[in-house]
């Protein structure tokens, strides 16, 4: 099947003080239609420019290199009328932070409609009713009000949900939601939640979900890549990758979780040193200062991605061990 | 577990924090809420955004005034912060923010922040050591698991934790015996996170320092902590030790706080959501302030404020399904039960 979003070694340069730098690196990647893809890391692991550089949101002076391609279409190469075709149209993203991302002086029923009106050429009754059906889609309250209010009328996660439901106005094929839910409380998180699980399942929506929690990942992907300084260093089935980690760092991520009901005061085993930075990553492996695992060989070269199957894991040394074993 | 000495270094009594508004009811923040630290202990606070739990640590510190309700620190009572400066030894209940980017100085070196914050202690203050002031702030930072050199550069330098690392040096130059911490881990990725909470405990254990942990994240909070207050629309719902937290909450509301976290073992099992939204303070449901969300309020819920019933154990909670408890059971079980034997 041909997937709905592919990336095949998609590189972003962005301009620094110290000159141009490659941020990301090569990264390759396919969403299937009405699938959920998790992508992990931590921040400023290239987890959101590498989405950003899909709809030209990248910073002024960034420049994407590769190909990614949406339904078989070019994006990279598009120029600007399609590709504003494409973004809010089929392609929609969600953001963090509904407060910064909602326009504070506009009603929450103009920041739904106006885009809708603009791609699909529908009248202002028509796009009102619409609206009002998204509303009622992301279950907010009295809608017909609602589309009267302005966004600091509302909480938090209800402002996220209108913020889902603008994104959602136009059905696009694929929506990439930004750590949608970690400036939330886990009750709404898990409303949101529901709320992607729920529209992959009746619309045959695709989600890109990037997250640096690995529960939140685990409850909705079907598939997921973790990110560490610009590059995937492991991908695969999200059962897998999460019940058997190959990559340190995916291990490590996932041993610093405090387990439900492990008692207090026990050590939470944290990965020592900080995040490579990708401007300036280690010679290597990026990850080779804080791996207890590595070797001389990890110094040398930037490990491939090593394929068992259809799970990859960038690191010589385990998957080493997995294959000897 | 922490022993608790006789005198315990923190009691938030009966305390309410109310905001008034203009034109609108007023917002009672915090509504009547008793706490006890113990020397030594880690308390964790937990709730939704709104709460009140950060407006109760600011009370604690004496930033907001309580309309009502005291607060004892060390056996004496506290006065809210004024122009004029506390009582010195009350400079020892500390307190460290959500954010250190802003509680961090941008444009001055670490070392002049801490070797600033160690000349403004106590003069009893043994925060690291006696030597000169400089060996002092190497000392403080090498107790957060910095090294001395980061005393030489600005905050800008460093990660999310390890700003946090600074932001907690710079509490304990006042050699403080309680350190209030607003959401201290919210804004740091995972690895920084556990590095930080592993701090906290270590600190705690070797200093006999109390710490109030302020948090939404239950997860973490029950791992670091001896005990887990639980808020609710400014009310405490119940307080539990943190080791029978996820076998036997007590409170619906707690129960269904540990149903919404997302578990990272890779089974696609979708959290609980939560009915409902967190309702407006100023104009609180009558009755028990969670009926609206709970799934198993009945009548009595619905016009009767529940108040903390004694459940066993030590513990008590503010849930009427507990009413004539002899030991902690969950509200589930409590709540099939009385499902079973009312027609």
């Amino acid at each position: 099947m041909t997937p709905l979003l592919e990336l095949e070694g998609l590189s972003i340069r962005l301009p620094t003080p110290a000159g141009p730098r490659t941020v990301v690196h090569e990264v390759d990647l396919a969403v299937q239609a009405g699938q959920i893809y998790g992508i992990a890391g931590e921040s400023g692991s290239g987890k959101t420019m590498t989405m950003l550089s899909l709809l030209g949101l990248l910073p002024r002076g960034g420049s994407a290199h590769g190909g990614a391609r949406f339904d078989g279409r070019d994006i990279l190469g598009a120029g600007k009328k399609e590709r504003q075709a494409l973004r809010g149209r089929e392609l929609s993203m969600v953001f963090q932070d509904p407060m910064t991302s909602l326009h504070p002086m506009l009603t929450v029923g103009k920041q739904l409609t106006e885009h809708a009106r603009k791609h699909l050429g529908i009248s202002k009754a028509e796009a009102a009713r619409r609206a009002a059906q998204m509303l009622e889609e992301v279950r907010i309250p009295d809608g017909e009000a609602a589309l009267r209010a302005y966004p600091h009328e509302f909480s938090g996660g209800m402002r996220q949900r209108i913020a889902i439901a603008i994104a959602l106005m136009c059905e696009p094929q694929i929506l990439i939601a930004d750590e949608p839910t970690t400036a939330l409380d886990v009750t709404v998180q898990a409303g949101i939640l529901q709320l992607l699980d729920r529209l992959r399942r009746e619309k045959g929506m695709a989600v890109v979900l990037i997250t640096h929690d690995l529960g939140v990942m685990s409850s909705i992907a079907e598939r997921i890549s973790v990110m560490y300084a610009g590059r995937v260093i492991e991908s695969g089935d999200a059962r897998d990758v999460l019940k058997a980690p190959s990559h340190p760092y995916t291990r490590g991520l996932l041993g610093a979780l405090p387990q439900p009901g492990d008692g207090a005061g026990s050590e939470l085993r944290s990965i020592p040193g900080v995040p490579a930075s990708p401007l300036d990553p280690p010679r290597g492996c990026a990850f080779h200062p804080r791996c207890a695992l590595a070797v001389d060989a990890c110094r040398e070269g930037v490990p491939p991605l090593l394929r068992r199957g259809d799970h990859a894991a960038a690191c010589i040394v385990t998957m080493a061990e997995e294959v000897a074993a | 577990m922490s022993a608790i000495a006789t005198a315990p270094a923190l009691e938030v009594k009966d305390v309410e924090v109310v905001y008034e508004r203009r034109d609108r009811d007023p917002v009672r923040a915090v509504a009547g809420v008793s706490l006890t630290v113990g020397r030594g202990q880690i308390v964790g606070l937990v709730g939704e955004s709104g709460c009140g739990k950060s407006t109760l640590a600011k009370a604690i510190v004496g930033l907001e005034k309580p309309r009502a309700g005291t607060i004892v620190f060390e056996g004496r009572e506290l006065s809210p912060l004024t122009r004029r400066a506390r009582p010195i030894e009350d400079t020892r209940l500390q307190m460290v923010f959500q954010n250190p980017f802003s509680s961090l100085n941008p444009r001055r070196r670490i070392g002049a922040q801490l070797a600033e914050a160690l000349q403004m202690a106590w003069s009893g203050s043994r925060a690291g050591g006696d030597g000169s002031l400089r060996e002092r702030v190497a000392a403080l930072l090498e107790l957060v698991g910095l090294p001395a050199s980061a005393s030489e550069r600005y905050a800008h330098q460093f990660s999310g934790g390890q700003r946090q690392r600074i932001a907690i040096a710079r509490a304990l130059a006042a050699d403080p015996t309680v350190i209030v911490l607003d959401e201290p881990l919210s804004s740091l990725d995972a690895s920084a996170q556990a590095q930080i909470a592993n701090l906290l405990v270590r600190l705690s254990r070797e200093l006999d320092l109390a710490l109030v942990l302020i948090s939404h994240d239950l997860a973490i909070v029950q791992h670091i902590v001896d005990e887990v207050a639980v808020m609710y629309l400014g009310k405490l719902v119940e307080q539990v030790p943190s080791g029978e937290l996820w076998q036997q909450p007590a409170h619906p509301y707690t129960e269904a706080l540990i149903g919404a976290i997302p578990r990272a073992d890779g089974e696609r099992t979708l959290p609980v959501a939560l009915a409902g939204e967190v309702p407006d303070p100023s104009a609180p449901p009558p009755g028990c302030r969670f009926h609206p969300r709970c799934p198993y309020a009945f009548d009595k819920c619905r016009v009767e404020e529940p108040a903390q019933l004694p459940i066993g154990r030590g513990r008590e909670v503010a849930c009427w399904l507990h009413e004539g408890a002899v030991e902690p059971r969950r509200p589930s079980e409590l709540a099939a039960a009385r499902a079973a034997t009312t027609p």
